[in-house]
């Protein structure tokens, strides 16, 4: 041996717009080289080097160091790395060879992968060791550093950000928040100021004929009475601007869960609607108050039964179903957690019960004595003539069928005597709201629905401490919540993307609003709405279909094989079987190749479709087609095998059909696992 | 060691055996079902159901032994459910329903709410109690008594590639066992694959499927539609020649369904399946109002189907190896509500197969008397039979051992003990 030469070579990949996109580099001073140190800014930056300070590469610790002990040479890299940079570690036997190859490689503040056998990981939260063994090529080594446009990088993580905040991402909007230096919180506040889309709203500007009763059985093309309000969650959905509102009030409804099946007159789309406002317009509220307004919903009295809920008589108990559910589901949940979310264990090593039946009996006692309001006539979305009861206005104190008696709450506060309806339902949602487990079980349940499957507990507990205080002493503000979860370094950094067990399976409903968005799916000149039919039995969840209050999934499933195996959970794992799992594509592929046929939607001809025509002058350059179809769909996750593929599957279409060529190629992206998957 | 003494007692042959559940959602009035035609008896059902009691002359007579009388009555739209139990094809279990243990009378359902089994009289917690036979659990957590039966008997189906749990009324939690899950067929066979018969787009999807993908999520959704769509081909291939002559009386969604799972039953062989279990749903049970119009139609499609599936398992020599049984929410109010009937608790069910002794109502008949201890208020009749009992006997058929019981059932000794009694209610045993 001996001879071996280490010769670090910084060779920059620079941005082709290298001094424009140097001004977008955070602190950074516009010129090439400010301090002078031969060290351009760019790699500084790269290398984690303060702005401006002089930097040598050699000798700071953010410079990888090459050491050679015995047989092995080894590599320190101590930086975390840039998330918009992509760093490669590459080598080669002699200067006279040309291509340099890949041994290892990093995307952004991701951890170190090997590329090339031989090599030996190891990462630690101080540094990076590269062990290379029997690599006698390796006489030359650089590191090379990329960034900017022509990486994607920063375009991809726009695409993963906006699929975890929307119904799915257009190249516009991927392209405005990666120009916007991916100021994920700047983009944040400006869904928080949006105007909530109202569903009742926008339900009374279809201009439905007899709104307060559509036709019940009607052959209407455009639905009846029960798919209207799945029309009004479409419209919004695809076309709505508070995207982030709406996706908060879709993960909201799947914790406040209200389905068609188990409750009454799925014939009125207005109490829907109303039903739904209540989600839609506490999504950025406090979640005290959106406990409050689910309490006194008429729908949720009819779903969960303590309307007309009535105090003891005799053998006549009151009613337990929703003094077991607000507990069970919608605040403390059945054991008692950590601020963290796991559970907390008795010295048995058990879960200990947040609650006992005698709770759940107290409880009940609560709910008694709550009825319809009088319709108000006049009031327009109040039935006029009262032949049909008001199931859109809050419910109110029928003080007779109350039980005024004492009531001891799950922590033992005590509710007192003589309390009305009013003064013990706060009194009680105070404490359910208070309780240390609320915040992290609503904290958990949310993440789940937004980005991840298995947050860890760090993450948990983050977003719980924003629950129990904004930073502004105010206990459940879900704006806060909200924020904490799509900004937490858990949801954002590429580091942990990569980790195995990250990441979640996504809903198929989701998979399928993106396709329509990515693809700009509008109304048309006979449809002015999306008629779109139920997708239950395609998907296993449809808005409005929740099987039963436990959702369409439960928090804690967890799929057969290595997910099961690995001690994960995987909720939506749980809708995906034979039946929906290749339903689901039929859909896709019908979607894509000719829009919302029927079967997918009801409504006149011509149906909305797909429209291509941001992506077909790509047709005849296949690779950048895939590309693109990579960033708008995958956000880059597609592996090079897999594009090679999508590839050959495409080229045997001729290039005169441009159009199919786009379509092939987004139908098989659509039913590939990176398009069903989170990372 | 308990399993091989338990199939042992199963005896020689080909053994296959095929469990049929029909589930009639929404909780079917049975008590209009099977109606007690003794005089006296007659009398109280008449006095308690009022306007919702089915005139005696139009009842269609059969008899039982092992009752408080033998005069009992089906409901005048089941003439070919009178004719099977008659040519000992099909017997009743009375009085079934969800239990965590034996509930002795109206006293002790009052004065012990921990015995009830929870969300009581609710259409979503009784199915699902139904299924998992564990109703002091909400939700479907547990999994149910048809998938862990499975779990227990999948090994006797040496290579078979699609799921013994076979459904064709979509996921359910009857079928959901711990390591078994269920094939999800449509009612024309399994669900194809979309574009698998262009050759460039399934050559891009078996590749894409193929590849080994780090991430848990990503990789365990490969292998599912990998699954997904192995299951649906085979499914389709092993039935596509297994045809059914018999045409049922009246073609309906249900008798489509049940020859579906005669295909299936047929196609046994070809799927290495030694045994299976089906699951079909008949829904629109719930009538709180037009209750005796609806259930005139509706158990006339059950009648229907139930003797075109045993006309179809003769016509495939199956006959002696299937055994169908029914399943239902919860019986309904005995009394009306003046237009229908509200929700309740125990009822009666039917099991139909060569295997079954039929031409007897097992369980005991309850008094339909309002005044009777049995009897919560409305008509609401404390079930005398588990569900556990129902259940146990026909799993122990399929051949779940005595000792294993208690994994399928783990409630099961609260009401006998498995290792001591092998049929409690005896509508299986070989007599």
């Amino acid at each position: 041996m001996g001879g071996l030469l280490l010769q670090p070579t910084f060779l920059l990949g620079q941005p082709e717009d290298y001094p424009e996109w140097l001004e977008k580099v955070p602190g950074q001073p516009a010129e090439p080289d400010p301090d002078g140190d031969g060290v351009p800014t760019f790699l500084e930056y790269a290398l984690g080097a303060e702005p401006g300070a002089a930097v040598d590469p050699y000798e700071s610790g953010s410079s990888p160091v090459f050491r050679r002990e015995n047989e092995i040479t080894m590599v320190l890299l101590p930086f975390p790395g840039k998330r918009d940079m992509m760093y490669l570690l590459e080598g080669k036997s002699s200067l006279q060879d040309i291509e340099w190859t890949t041994l290892a490689r990093k995307l952004g503040n991701a951890p170190w992968q090997s590329v090339t056998d031989g090599f030996e990981i190891e990462e630690t939260s101080e540094e990076v060791t590269l062990y290379f063994e029997d690599w006698p090529d390796a006489t030359f080594l650089r590191l090379r550093v990329e960034a900017g446009e022509n990486t994607l990088q920063r375009k991809a993580l726009a695409a993963r950000f906006l699929k975890q905040a929307t119904f799915g991402p257009t190249m516009g909007q991927i392209e405005a928040l990666a120009d916007d230096d991916l100021d994920f919180e700047g983009w944040i506040d400006e869904q928080l100021a949006l105007p909530a889309s109202s569903h009742l709203d926008h339900y009374y500007s279809m201009g439905v004929e007899n709104p307060l009763e559509p036709r019940r059985f009607g052959n209407d093309p455009r639905g009846d009475s029960t798919t209207l309000k799945v029309t009004v969650w479409y419209d919004i959905a695809l076309l709505g601007e508070d995207q982030l509102r709406q996706r908060m009030a879709w993960a909201l409804s799947q914790i406040f869960v209200l389905g068609e099946a188990g409750s009454l007159q799925h014939f009125h789309p207005v109490q829907w609607v109303n039903w739904y406002d209540i989600l839609v317009d506490n999504a950025f509220g406090n979640y005290r108050g959106l406990l409050h307004d689910v309490t006194y919903s008429p729908k949720m009295g009819d779903y969960l039964t303590y309307l007309n809920n009535r105090k003891a008589n005799g053998n006549q108990l009151p009613d337990e179903n929703y003094a077991r559910e607000v507990m069970q589901l919608f605040t403390v949940g059945l054991w008692h957690l950590n601020n963290d979310g796991t559970l907390k264990l008795d010295d048995q090593g058990q879960p200990i019960p947040t609650y006992t039946n005698y709770h759940i009996t107290e409880l009940a006692k609560v709910f008694t004595g709550l009825t319809l309001r009088a319709n108000v006539p006049g009031k327009h979305h109040i039935f006029p003539n009262g032949y049909r009861n008001n199931r859109v206005d809050p419910m109110t104190q029928q003080f007779s069928q109350h039980d005024t008696s004492r009531k001891e709450m799950l922590d033992g506060t005590i509710i007192p005597i003589r309390g009305n309806v009013y003064v013990d339902i706060a009194r009680a949602l105070d404490v359910l709201f208070k309780h240390p487990n609320t915040p992290p079980f609503v904290s958990y349940r949310l993440i789940q629905r937004f980005t991840s499957s298995n947050p860890s507990p760090e993450y948990v507990e983050r977003v719980a401490n924003v629950f129990i205080d904004n930073g502004e002493g105010v206990r459940g503000d879900l704006a806060a919540v909200c924020k904490a979860i799509l900004l937490d370094p858990e949801a954002r950094d590429a580091g942990y993307a990569i980790e195995n067990g990250r990441g979640k399976l996504r809903e198929p409903l989701l998979k399928f609003t993106q396709l329509c968005r990515a693809f700009h799916l509008r109304h048309n000149y006979a449809n002015s709405h999306f008629y779109i039919e139920s997708m239950s039995d395609e998907f296993g969840m449809s808005p409005y279909q929740y099987p039963d209050v436990f959702n369409f999934y439960q928090a804690d499933f967890a799929p057969f094989g290595k997910v099961q195996d690995a001690g994960l959970v995987g909720p939506e794992f749980q809708i995906l079987n034979d039946s929906t799992g290749l339903k689901t594509f039929t859909v896709f592929h019908r979607l894509i190749n000719d829009g919302l046929v029927d079967g997918l939607s009801k409504g006149y001809y011509p149906r909305p479709k797909l429209d291509y025509s941001e992506v077909l002058p790509l047709a005849d350059d296949i690779p950048a087609l895939i590309d693109y179809l990579d960033l708008l769909l995958t956000h880059q996750t597609l592996r090079d095998d897999t594009k090679e593929l999508i590839a050959d599957a495409v080229e045997v279409i001729p290039s005169s059909f441009p159009e199919s060529r786009v379509k092939r190629a987004t139908v098989l992206i659509s039913i590939f696992p990176e398009f069903a998957i989170m990372e | 060691m308990a399993s091989t003494a338990a199939a042992a007692d199963l005896g020689p042959g080909d053994d296959y055996k095929g469990l049929v559940c029909l589930f009639l959602q929404g909780g079917n009035d049975s008590f209009n079902m099977l109606v007690p035609n003794h005089k006296d008896a007659y009398g109280d059902y008449a006095q308690t159901r009022d306007d919702l009691a089915l005139p005696r002359e139009n009842l269609l007579p059969i008899a039982s032994e092992g009752q408080a009388f033998s005069e009992f009555g089906i409901h005048p739209s089941m003439p070919r459910l009178q004719e099977l139990y008659n040519n000992k094809d099909l017997a009743f279990v009375a009085n079934v329903g969800t239990l965590i243990r034996p509930i002795e009378d109206r006293d002790e359902y009052n004065n012990n709410g921990g015995l009830r089994p929870s969300g009581l009289f609710s259409h979503s917690d009784q199915q699902i109690h139904w299924q998992t036979s564990m109703p002091q659990i909400k939700g479907a957590s547990p999994g149910g008594w048809g998938g862990r039966t499975a779990d227990l008997l999948q090994s006797m189906n040496e290579n078979a590639q699609v799921s013994m749990n076979i459904s064709l009324s979509g996921v359910n939690v009857f079928q959901a066992g711990n390591e078994v899950f269920s094939y999800i067929s449509g009612v024309e066979g399994g669900t194809e694959m979309v574009d698998y018969t262009d050759p460039f787009a399934k050559a891009a999807v078996d590749s894409a499927l193929e590849l080994d993908y780090k991430n848990l999520f990503t990789s365990t959704f490969a292998q599912n539609t990998r699954r997904f769509i192995d299951s649906s081909i085979l499914f389709n291939n092993a039935i596509e020649d297994k045809d059914i002559s018999v045409q049922p009386d009246v073609i309906s969604g249900l008798t489509n369904r049940m020859k579906m799972i005669a295909r299936t039953i047929a196609a046994h062989e070809g799927l290495n399946h030694k045994r299976q279990t089906f699951f079909v749903r008949s829904d629109g049970w719930d009538h709180h109002n037009e209750v005796l119009n609806a259930q005139e139609r509706m158990l006339r499609d059950i009648d229907v189907a139930v003797k075109f599936f045993k006309e179809a398992m003769d016509e495939i020599g199956m006959s002696d190896k299937v055994v169908l049984f029914t399943a239902s929410d919860f019986g309904r109010t005995l009394t009306s509500n003046g237009r229908g009937s509200d929700h309740a608790w125990g009822g009666n069910q039917f099991v139909l197969g060569g295997p079954v002794n039929g031409g007897r109502i097992f369980g005991g008949y309850p008094p339909l008397n309002l005044d009777n201890s049995l009897m919560l208020n409305r008509g609401r009749i404390i079930p005398t039979t588990s569900v556990d009992e129902y259940g146990s006997e026909l799993a122990r058929w399929l051949g779940v051992s005595g000792g294993e019981m208690d994994t399928v059932f783990p409630n099961i000794q609260n009401f006998y003990d498995p290792a001591l009694i092998t049929h409690p209610l005896g509508f299986l045993s070989s007599q």
